[in-house]
Protein backbone atom coordinates (compact mmCIF):
# COMPACT_ATOMS: atom_id res chain seq x y z
CA UNK A 1 0.00 0.00 0.00
CA UNK A 2 1.35 3.53 -0.27
CA UNK A 3 3.05 5.32 -3.30
CA UNK A 4 2.28 2.17 -5.76
CA UNK A 5 -0.83 1.96 -5.00
CA UNK A 6 -1.57 5.30 -5.38
CA UNK A 7 0.21 5.09 -8.63
CA UNK A 8 -1.73 2.53 -10.11
CA UNK A 9 -5.07 4.11 -9.48
CA UNK A 10 -4.19 7.03 -11.15
CA UNK A 11 -2.63 4.90 -14.42
CA UNK A 12 -6.47 3.04 -14.48
CA UNK A 13 -8.24 6.65 -13.67
CA UNK A 14 -6.54 8.29 -16.75
CA UNK A 15 -6.78 5.35 -18.98
CA UNK A 16 -11.03 5.69 -18.41
CA UNK A 17 -10.71 9.30 -18.89
CA UNK A 18 -8.75 8.85 -22.41
CA UNK A 19 -11.26 5.71 -22.75
CA UNK A 20 -14.03 8.04 -22.53
CA UNK A 21 -12.77 11.08 -24.27
CA UNK A 22 -12.67 8.60 -27.11
CA UNK A 23 -15.92 7.02 -26.97
CA UNK A 24 -17.89 10.28 -27.36
CA UNK A 25 -15.71 11.92 -29.97
CA UNK A 26 -15.93 11.00 -33.85
CA UNK A 27 -12.91 9.14 -34.22
CA UNK A 28 -14.44 6.87 -32.06
CA UNK A 29 -15.12 3.85 -35.12
CA UNK A 30 -18.96 3.43 -34.07
CA UNK A 31 -19.79 6.77 -33.13
CA UNK A 32 -21.86 6.79 -36.43
CA UNK A 33 -23.32 3.23 -35.34
CA UNK A 34 -24.12 4.15 -31.87
CA UNK A 35 -25.43 7.39 -32.06
CA UNK A 36 -27.72 5.76 -34.87
CA UNK A 37 -29.17 3.77 -32.61
CA UNK A 38 -29.58 5.76 -29.49
CA UNK A 39 -30.68 9.20 -30.85
CA UNK A 40 -31.14 9.10 -35.15
CA UNK A 41 -32.59 12.84 -34.95
CA UNK A 42 -29.72 14.23 -33.25
CA UNK A 43 -27.51 12.60 -35.60
CA UNK A 44 -29.52 13.32 -38.95
CA UNK A 45 -29.06 17.54 -37.62
CA UNK A 46 -25.09 16.52 -36.72
CA UNK A 47 -24.73 15.28 -40.27
CA UNK A 48 -26.47 17.68 -41.80
CA UNK A 49 -24.43 20.43 -39.86
CA UNK A 50 -22.14 19.49 -36.86
CA UNK A 51 -23.50 22.90 -34.79
CA UNK A 52 -21.29 24.46 -32.05
CA UNK A 53 -24.33 23.69 -30.21
CA UNK A 54 -24.57 19.90 -31.11
CA UNK A 55 -20.81 19.60 -30.49
CA UNK A 56 -21.70 21.00 -27.10
CA UNK A 57 -25.11 18.52 -26.19
CA UNK A 58 -21.94 15.58 -26.92
CA UNK A 59 -19.33 17.72 -24.70
CA UNK A 60 -22.31 17.97 -22.19
CA UNK A 61 -22.91 14.12 -22.03
CA UNK A 62 -18.48 13.46 -21.55
CA UNK A 63 -18.68 15.94 -18.81
CA UNK A 64 -21.17 14.13 -16.91
CA UNK A 65 -19.64 11.03 -17.05
CA UNK A 66 -16.30 12.80 -16.57
CA UNK A 67 -17.42 13.99 -13.43
CA UNK A 68 -18.65 10.92 -12.25
CA UNK A 69 -15.52 9.07 -12.76
CA UNK A 70 -13.58 11.67 -11.19
CA UNK A 71 -15.68 11.15 -8.05
CA UNK A 72 -15.29 7.16 -8.17
CA UNK A 73 -11.63 7.73 -8.88
CA UNK A 74 -11.40 9.98 -5.60
CA UNK A 75 -13.51 7.67 -3.67
CA UNK A 76 -10.98 4.73 -4.03
CA UNK A 77 -8.55 7.04 -3.12
CA UNK A 78 -9.80 7.60 0.50
CA UNK A 79 -10.58 3.99 0.85
CA UNK A 80 -6.71 3.36 0.63
CA UNK A 81 -6.06 6.09 3.12
CA UNK A 82 -8.28 4.59 5.27
CA UNK A 83 -7.46 0.79 4.95
CA UNK A 84 -3.40 2.53 5.71
CA UNK A 85 -4.53 4.43 8.69
CA UNK A 86 -5.89 1.22 10.07
CA UNK A 87 -3.80 -1.05 9.59
CA UNK A 88 -1.37 1.65 10.85
CA UNK A 89 -3.04 1.30 14.08
CA UNK A 90 -3.12 -2.57 13.78
CA UNK A 91 0.57 -2.84 13.33
CA UNK A 92 1.34 -0.33 16.18
CA UNK A 93 -0.90 -2.03 18.49
CA UNK A 94 0.25 -5.60 17.82
CA UNK A 95 4.10 -5.01 17.61
CA UNK A 96 3.48 -2.62 20.99
CA UNK A 97 5.99 0.03 20.07
CA UNK A 98 7.05 2.57 22.49
CA UNK A 99 6.10 5.62 21.29
CA UNK A 100 2.96 7.92 22.55
CA UNK A 101 0.80 7.02 19.47
CA UNK A 102 0.67 3.69 19.74
CA UNK A 103 0.49 3.84 23.56
CA UNK A 104 -2.40 6.18 22.94
CA UNK A 105 -3.59 3.11 20.29
CA UNK A 106 -2.64 0.55 22.55
CA UNK A 107 -5.47 2.11 25.02
CA UNK A 108 -7.88 2.37 22.28
CA UNK A 109 -7.15 -1.12 21.54
CA UNK A 110 -8.38 -2.41 24.84
CA UNK A 111 -11.83 -1.21 24.14
CA UNK A 112 -12.30 -1.28 20.62
CA UNK A 113 -10.05 -3.45 19.49
CA UNK A 114 -9.75 -3.17 15.48
CA UNK A 115 -13.30 -1.68 15.69
CA UNK A 116 -11.66 1.78 16.01
CA UNK A 117 -13.53 4.88 14.83
CA UNK A 118 -11.38 5.95 11.96
CA UNK A 119 -11.95 9.75 12.96
CA UNK A 120 -12.83 10.14 16.60
CA UNK A 121 -9.90 7.41 17.65
CA UNK A 122 -7.36 7.29 14.92
CA UNK A 123 -7.01 11.33 13.48
CA UNK A 124 -8.13 12.41 16.79
CA UNK A 125 -4.87 10.36 18.11
CA UNK A 126 -2.83 11.68 15.29
CA UNK A 127 -3.82 14.88 15.88
CA UNK A 128 -3.07 15.07 19.21
CA UNK A 129 0.20 13.57 19.19
CA UNK A 130 1.35 15.08 16.50
CA UNK A 131 0.61 18.39 16.50
CA UNK A 132 1.95 19.40 13.46
CA UNK A 133 0.03 17.23 11.57
CA UNK A 134 -3.20 19.05 12.63
CA UNK A 135 -4.10 20.78 9.39
CA UNK A 136 -3.17 17.83 7.27
CA UNK A 137 -5.82 15.75 9.50
CA UNK A 138 -8.35 18.32 8.84
CA UNK A 139 -8.73 18.20 5.25
CA UNK A 140 -8.38 14.53 5.57
CA UNK A 141 -11.56 15.06 7.71
CA UNK A 142 -13.22 17.14 5.05
CA UNK A 143 -12.26 14.23 2.36
CA UNK A 144 -13.57 11.74 4.23
CA UNK A 145 -17.22 14.23 4.36
CA UNK A 146 -17.02 12.85 0.55
CA UNK A 147 -16.08 9.37 1.24
CA UNK A 148 -19.19 8.78 3.97
CA UNK A 149 -21.65 10.69 1.36
CA UNK A 150 -20.45 8.07 -1.54
CA UNK A 151 -20.37 5.25 0.87
CA UNK A 152 -23.60 5.39 1.80
CA UNK A 153 -25.64 5.46 -1.45
CA UNK A 154 -25.34 9.52 -1.80
CA UNK A 155 -28.42 9.74 -0.10
CA UNK A 156 -28.04 13.02 1.39
CA UNK A 157 -26.97 16.59 0.54
CA UNK A 158 -22.91 16.41 1.09
CA UNK A 159 -21.92 19.76 2.40
CA UNK A 160 -18.36 19.57 2.24
CA UNK A 161 -15.69 22.32 2.71
CA UNK A 162 -15.07 22.53 -0.78
CA UNK A 163 -14.76 20.09 -3.82
CA UNK A 164 -12.81 17.06 -3.32
CA UNK A 165 -11.86 15.91 -6.85
CA UNK A 166 -9.51 13.48 -7.88
CA UNK A 167 -6.45 15.56 -8.08
CA UNK A 168 -6.92 17.28 -5.09
CA UNK A 169 -7.22 13.85 -3.48
CA UNK A 170 -4.59 12.06 -4.54
CA UNK A 171 -2.43 15.31 -3.47
CA UNK A 172 -3.86 14.90 -0.15
CA UNK A 173 -3.04 10.68 -0.34
CA UNK A 174 0.34 11.64 -1.38
CA UNK A 175 1.07 13.84 0.78
CA UNK A 176 0.13 11.05 3.65
CA UNK A 177 1.88 8.68 2.60
CA UNK A 178 4.95 10.82 1.70
CA UNK A 179 4.72 11.98 5.41
CA UNK A 180 3.67 9.68 7.93
CA UNK A 181 5.11 6.23 7.52
CA UNK A 182 2.09 4.37 8.14
CA UNK A 183 3.33 1.10 8.89
CA UNK A 184 1.78 -1.66 7.95
CA UNK A 185 3.81 -4.90 8.14
CA UNK B 1 -27.11 12.61 18.15
CA UNK B 2 -25.52 12.38 21.53
CA UNK B 3 -24.66 15.83 22.98
CA UNK B 4 -21.04 14.34 23.66
CA UNK B 5 -20.60 14.49 19.66
CA UNK B 6 -22.10 17.42 19.44
CA UNK B 7 -19.53 18.77 22.13
CA UNK B 8 -16.81 17.59 20.51
CA UNK B 9 -17.78 19.03 17.45
CA UNK B 10 -18.41 22.45 19.04
CA UNK B 11 -14.48 21.49 21.05
CA UNK B 12 -12.68 21.06 17.54
CA UNK B 13 -14.29 24.17 15.56
CA UNK B 14 -12.22 26.45 18.82
CA UNK B 15 -9.18 24.89 17.60
CA UNK B 16 -6.93 27.25 15.91
CA UNK B 17 -4.01 25.39 13.54
CA UNK B 18 -0.30 25.10 15.02
CA UNK B 19 2.36 28.27 14.17
CA UNK B 20 0.55 31.35 15.42
CA UNK B 21 -2.63 33.32 15.69
CA UNK B 22 -5.89 32.28 13.40
CA UNK B 23 -5.15 33.61 9.46
CA UNK B 24 -6.98 36.51 8.31
CA UNK B 25 -9.41 34.91 5.91
CA UNK B 26 -10.01 38.14 4.00
CA UNK B 27 -6.32 39.03 3.49
CA UNK B 28 -5.57 35.10 2.63
CA UNK B 29 -8.58 35.87 -0.32
CA UNK B 30 -7.60 38.83 -1.39
CA UNK B 31 -3.85 37.66 -1.57
CA UNK B 32 -5.43 34.45 -3.71
CA UNK B 33 -7.72 36.55 -6.05
CA UNK B 34 -4.32 39.10 -6.79
CA UNK B 35 -2.26 36.27 -7.80
CA UNK B 36 -4.93 34.34 -9.80
CA UNK B 37 -5.14 38.33 -11.86
CA UNK B 38 -1.27 38.19 -12.32
CA UNK B 39 -1.44 34.53 -13.83
CA UNK B 40 -3.95 36.04 -16.44
CA UNK B 41 -1.83 39.06 -17.62
CA UNK B 42 1.19 36.75 -17.49
CA UNK B 43 -1.25 34.88 -19.96
CA UNK B 44 -2.67 37.46 -21.98
CA UNK B 45 1.47 38.78 -22.20
CA UNK B 46 2.67 35.27 -24.01
CA UNK B 47 -0.15 34.98 -26.46
CA UNK B 48 -0.40 38.90 -26.99
CA UNK B 49 1.13 38.17 -30.54
CA UNK B 50 -1.91 36.12 -31.79
CA UNK B 51 -4.78 37.76 -29.97
CA UNK B 52 -3.29 41.46 -31.71
CA UNK B 53 -4.39 39.73 -35.08
CA UNK B 54 -7.70 38.48 -33.25
CA UNK B 55 -6.49 34.55 -33.42
CA UNK B 56 -7.02 34.46 -29.89
CA UNK B 57 -9.40 35.96 -28.21
CA UNK B 58 -9.90 36.52 -24.18
CA UNK B 59 -13.63 36.15 -22.22
CA UNK B 60 -13.52 36.90 -18.44
CA UNK B 61 -16.79 35.88 -16.38
CA UNK B 62 -17.54 35.19 -12.68
CA UNK B 63 -17.74 31.70 -10.91
CA UNK B 64 -18.50 31.62 -7.59
CA UNK B 65 -16.27 29.88 -5.20
CA UNK B 66 -17.01 28.23 -1.67
CA UNK B 67 -14.19 27.15 1.33
CA UNK B 68 -14.19 26.47 4.66
CA UNK B 69 -13.70 29.68 6.52
CA UNK B 70 -13.60 32.19 3.58
CA UNK B 71 -17.18 31.49 2.56
CA UNK B 72 -18.79 32.19 -0.72
CA UNK B 73 -16.93 34.38 -3.09
CA UNK B 74 -16.67 35.40 -6.86
CA UNK B 75 -13.21 34.83 -8.33
CA UNK B 76 -12.47 35.43 -12.49
CA UNK B 77 -12.18 32.82 -15.09
CA UNK B 78 -10.67 33.27 -17.89
CA UNK B 79 -11.76 32.00 -22.00
CA UNK B 80 -9.21 31.70 -24.38
CA UNK B 81 -11.15 31.48 -28.03
CA UNK B 82 -8.65 29.97 -30.40
CA UNK B 83 -10.96 29.00 -33.55
CA UNK B 84 -13.31 26.81 -32.57
CA UNK B 85 -11.42 25.37 -29.94
CA UNK B 86 -11.75 26.78 -26.13
CA UNK B 87 -9.95 26.76 -23.25
CA UNK B 88 -10.81 27.55 -19.88
CA UNK B 89 -8.98 28.82 -16.84
CA UNK B 90 -11.07 27.75 -13.97
CA UNK B 91 -10.05 28.67 -10.69
CA UNK B 92 -10.49 25.89 -7.76
CA UNK B 93 -9.51 27.65 -4.63
CA UNK B 94 -6.74 28.42 -2.07
CA UNK B 95 -7.17 26.78 1.63
CA UNK B 96 -5.20 23.76 -0.09
CA UNK B 97 -3.18 21.36 1.36
CA UNK B 98 0.56 23.01 0.28
CA UNK B 99 -0.60 25.03 -2.26
CA UNK B 100 -1.99 28.72 -2.17
CA UNK B 101 -4.00 28.60 -4.80
CA UNK B 102 -5.12 25.91 -7.53
CA UNK B 103 -6.46 26.81 -11.18
CA UNK B 104 -7.29 24.22 -13.49
CA UNK B 105 -6.71 24.79 -17.16
CA UNK B 106 -9.65 22.72 -19.50
CA UNK B 107 -9.67 21.80 -23.02
CA UNK B 108 -11.94 19.66 -25.19
CA UNK B 109 -9.31 17.01 -24.59
CA UNK B 110 -7.70 17.15 -21.48
CA UNK B 111 -7.32 18.96 -18.41
CA UNK B 112 -4.30 19.79 -16.34
CA UNK B 113 -3.68 21.61 -13.18
CA UNK B 114 -1.34 25.36 -12.48
CA UNK B 115 -0.64 25.50 -8.92
CA UNK B 116 0.71 28.60 -7.07
CA UNK B 117 3.49 26.96 -4.51
CA UNK B 118 6.57 28.10 -2.25
CA UNK B 119 9.27 28.75 -5.24
CA UNK B 120 11.69 26.38 -2.96
CA UNK B 121 9.74 23.75 -3.11
CA UNK B 122 10.50 20.74 -5.43
CA UNK B 123 8.69 17.82 -5.16
CA UNK B 124 4.88 17.67 -4.07
CA UNK B 125 5.51 15.39 -1.13
CA UNK B 126 7.18 17.88 0.25
CA UNK B 127 4.12 20.76 0.56
CA UNK B 128 3.77 19.65 4.02
CA UNK B 129 6.12 18.33 6.66
CA UNK B 130 5.15 16.33 9.48
CA UNK B 131 7.92 14.23 11.71
CA UNK B 132 6.64 11.38 12.80
CA UNK B 133 9.02 8.85 15.12
CA UNK B 134 8.40 5.62 14.71
CA UNK B 135 8.49 3.05 18.48
CA UNK B 136 11.85 4.17 19.78
CA UNK B 137 13.39 6.44 16.56
CA UNK B 138 12.77 9.74 17.29
CA UNK B 139 10.76 12.08 14.58
CA UNK B 140 13.44 13.08 11.81
CA UNK B 141 12.47 16.90 11.79
CA UNK B 142 13.54 18.14 8.12
CA UNK B 143 15.51 21.00 7.58
CA UNK B 144 14.21 24.18 7.30
CA UNK B 145 14.23 25.38 3.87
CA UNK B 146 16.31 28.39 3.42
CA UNK B 147 15.00 31.66 3.02
CA UNK B 148 11.69 33.35 2.64
CA UNK B 149 8.29 31.87 0.79
CA UNK B 150 8.12 33.21 -2.57
CA UNK B 151 4.62 31.85 -4.09
CA UNK B 152 5.13 30.97 -7.62
CA UNK B 153 2.86 29.37 -10.62
CA UNK B 154 3.77 26.19 -11.33
CA UNK B 155 2.30 23.36 -14.04
CA UNK B 156 1.80 20.06 -11.60
CA UNK B 157 2.00 17.27 -13.98
CA UNK B 158 -0.11 14.03 -13.53
CA UNK B 159 0.72 11.40 -11.36
CA UNK B 160 3.05 9.16 -11.17
CA UNK B 161 5.93 12.14 -12.62
CA UNK B 162 4.46 14.39 -10.48
CA UNK B 163 6.75 17.28 -10.75
CA UNK B 164 6.85 20.96 -11.10
CA UNK B 165 7.55 23.05 -13.78
CA UNK B 166 7.66 26.92 -14.30
CA UNK B 167 4.95 28.76 -16.19
CA UNK B 168 6.99 29.90 -19.34
CA UNK B 169 5.66 30.85 -22.47
CA UNK B 170 6.48 27.92 -24.00
CA UNK B 171 5.52 25.50 -21.53
CA UNK B 172 2.37 27.02 -21.29
CA UNK B 173 1.76 26.99 -25.14
CA UNK B 174 2.59 23.12 -24.53
CA UNK B 175 -0.30 22.90 -21.95
CA UNK B 176 -2.67 24.61 -24.47
CA UNK B 177 -1.72 21.88 -26.94
CA UNK B 178 -2.00 19.11 -24.63
CA UNK B 179 -5.73 19.79 -23.25
CA UNK B 180 -6.76 21.81 -26.70
CA UNK B 181 -6.38 19.03 -28.89
CA UNK B 182 -3.24 20.58 -30.24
Amino acid sequence: MGKATLEAIAEYHYDVVASLRLYVSEECPDFLARLNEEAPEFLASFLAEPTDKLRAELMKRLAVRLEETDLRSAFVILTIVEAAFRLDYKYRCEKRLKDDLSRVFRAIYKDRKTAVRLDEDIFEAWKRNYPDSQRLISELRGAFGLRDWFAHGRCWEPKLGRKYDFDYVYTLADVVFGNLSLREN
Amino acid sequence: MHSKDFDEYVRRQQEIPPGGPPPDWNREREEWLDYLNNLYKEIESFLSKYASIGHIRFKYRDIELNEEYIGSYKAKQMTLRIGKQEVRLVPIGTLLIGFKGRVDVVGSSGKAQIVLVDSRVTDPRSLVHVSVGIGEKPPIVPKKLPGEIQWEWKILTRPPERRFINVTQQTFLELIMEVAHG
